[in-house]
């Protein structure tokens, strides 16, 4: 492990840890249904013990319901945004473009969650800040 | 965008007509976009071998059409303003012909709470409508199983028409859809659903429609440009950033789990390969030991296999192990289809009723396996590694011809397997009755 960077499962001694990963990926969930996609997504990663993925959620969606059964279900270690905001992680992926992702210090690729990119802009408030009528800037959304 | 200042490092694109219209509305947007592909597309795709077992986990007899509703969330949606469309659907259609599933978008289920949409829905499902539970993937088990859909213009639409699903709208917000949208296009392409005419008459022309069809057609080309290869540029595009090297097992599109209720208890529809190792004893060579080992972890080759042959199902996701595959374990009985696909494939095992199998080999030639009692090891796989170690043999002139009993041991005490040679097989046609089917990707 590079010793400059922030340990890969900061929060928890390394001495309680069984499997040391090289990097950690942020995993940034919005509702469920983005959700849904960023786990499919996450596959990518399946049966690397160099990364360690953890995930939060930017409490930014009118529709939070059923993100703590789903990520209790599913057993994600799951982080608070605040928590996430302070902590260094060396890639997010979000399935969605709202809340404060500006706020992450780490790279982040952002995904579609549904079929590419076809609203002419998002209806869910609090998705983002981009103007109504801004139809130029829907794939950003 | 945040302040004028772009957030994301990378935007994963699905199309590379999305970036045109990045370039568009966005330009200093482009430098960062990457076109993968779609992964959910390519998930379809890698679950079309299964639609049978998709559509029996889903309760659909046979000669029963499946339609699968498709709503997103808002007031313009198929279920905004009530779901008047899935009550005609139902109240319309013969409960022994019709078979009808309603993929909610799950929005609808958290913004209004799940217990309440089952409740506005409960006439429905008293009268045999299907509503699977949100942040499942039953919606992708039911664009594969469905005959046809009636949709608007969320995602589960547009999957389902780019799937070849043929289909209606019922609800459809232009005003909500990007211009020059694969969406758009499709509300353009696809019929509406008329208040005045039967839905199944409607139903049925959208089904006779499609094969005629270039409107819907279109789209199908718009929801990826890199089919099958999504996840893969993907976790390039991730390691490239992590800066890690990638590991050197490939990823690809996996089928979809089996919908809940009627599943075994590993969910995926295909079961692993297996790497088989036979050991036939005995006098006369009747005695054949059977030790299957997952494939995919074999590291090398250990001292546990000497004499192996590569077991793999019909619809194996991973092409290594489907292109090396010694036997193939089909799901339907046309093994000329699965020949045709796998040049390096000797023999095809058809699954028959009591867990034995009709092994056809390459040259024609047809042996039924049938095991003399029941053990629950004792399967068609079994079966068909036994019989292909006793051909193996015979091959060689170790074996009698055309007929055999022999004892299996394989999860414990030997069970008897009796092998006969199968007369006057007929040809079957090279391009049968799955070349049409629609949803089945085309060879890559």
């Amino acid at each position: 492990m590079n010793p400059r960077r922030p340990s890969p499962t900061a929060g928890l001694p390394a001495q309680w840890l069984t499997v040391s990963p090289e990097r950690t990926v942020l995993g940034v969930i919005h509702n469920v249904t983005s959700a849904t996609r960023l786990l499919d997504l996450l596959s990518a990663f399946e049966g690397d013990l160099r990364v360690q993925t953890y995930f939060t959620c930017t409490d930014s969606s009118p529709f939070s319901g059923g993100i703590a059964e789903f990520c209790a279900e599913r057993e994600l270690p799951f982080i608070p945004w605040a928590e996430a905001e302070a902590r260094s992680f060396d890639l997010a992926i979000s399935t969605s473009r709202g809340g404060d992702l500006h706020k992450l210090s780490c790279p982040v690729i952002g995904s579609p969650h549904g079929a590419g990119y076809n609203k002419r802009l998002s209806r869910e408030p609090g998705a983002g800040s981009r103007e109504p009528g801004a139809g130029s800037r829907e794939l950003l959304g | 965008m945040h302040d004028g200042e772009l957030i994301p490092s990378a935007i994963v694109l699905s199309h590379e007509e999305q970036r045109e219209r990045l370039r568009d509305g966005c330009p200093e947007a482009v430098p960062f976009s990457h076109v993968v592909g779609d992964p959910c597309m390519d998930q379809l795709h890698a679950s079309a071998p299964f639609r049978d077992a998709y559509r029996e986990a889903l309760g659909v007899r046979a000669g029963q059409r499946l339609v699968l509703l498709t709503s997103t969330w808002g007031g313009r949606s198929l279920l905004g303003g009530g779901p008047a469309v899935v009550r005609r659907a139902l109240a319309e259609s013969p409960r022994e012909e019709y078979r009808f599933i309603a993929a909610v978008h799950p929005n609808v289920w958290y913004g209004h709470g799940g217990w309440q949409l089952r409740s506005w829905l409960e006439p429905c499902v008293r009268a045999g409508l299907l509503l699977p539970p949100p942040a499942t993937d039953a919606w992708k088990a039911a664009i594969c199983a469905a005959d046809a859909f009636v949709g608007d213009h969320g995602s589960l639409t547009l999957y389902a028409a780019a799937f070849g699903v043929p289909g209606l709208l019922a609800a459809f917000d232009t005003r909500s859809v990007a211009a020059g949208s694969p969406m758009e296009r499709l509300g353009a392409a696809l019929p509406r659903v008329s208040a005045s005419r039967s839905l199944r008459e409607q139903l049925a022309e959208a089904v006779e429609r499609r094969t005629g069809d270039t409107g819907a057609g279109a789209v199908a080309g718009l929801v990826t440009s890199y089919p099958g290869e999504a996840l893969a540029r993907f976790r390039r595009l991730c390691y490239t950033t992590l800066g890690l090297s990638e590991p050197e097992e490939p990823v690809f599109p996996r089928p979809v789990e089996l919908p809940a209720g009627r599943r075994p208890a590993h969910g995926s529809p295909v079961g692993e390969p297996l790497l088989v190792d036979t050991e036939v004893s005995g006098a006369d060579g009747s005695r054949v030991t059977v030790r299957r080992y997952p494939a995919a972890l074999q590291n090398g080759s250990g001292s546990h296999v000497r004499d192996a042959h590569l077991v793999a199902e019909e619809g194996e996701p991973d092409a290594r192990w489907a292109g090396v595959a010694d036997v193939f374990l089909a799901r339907r009985g046309v093994p000329e289809r699965l020949f045709a696909r796998y040049p390096g494939c000797a023999v095809v095992a058809v699954p028959l009723a009591g867990e034995s199998c009709a092994v056809h080999l390459r040259d024609g030639r047809v042996f039924t396996a049938t095991w003399a009692r029941a053990s629950w090891w004792a399967g068609p796989g079994v079966a068909a590694s036994a019989v292909y170690a006793w051909l193996s043999r015979e091959r060689t002139g170790e074996s009698r011809g055309g007929a055999a009993d022999l004892l299996v041991d394989s999860g414990g005490a030997g069970v008897s397997l009796l092998v006969m040679r199968r007369a006057g097989e007929p040809a079957a046609d090279l391009l049968g009755p799955d070349a049409a089917e629609p949803g089945v990707v085309p060879e890559r």
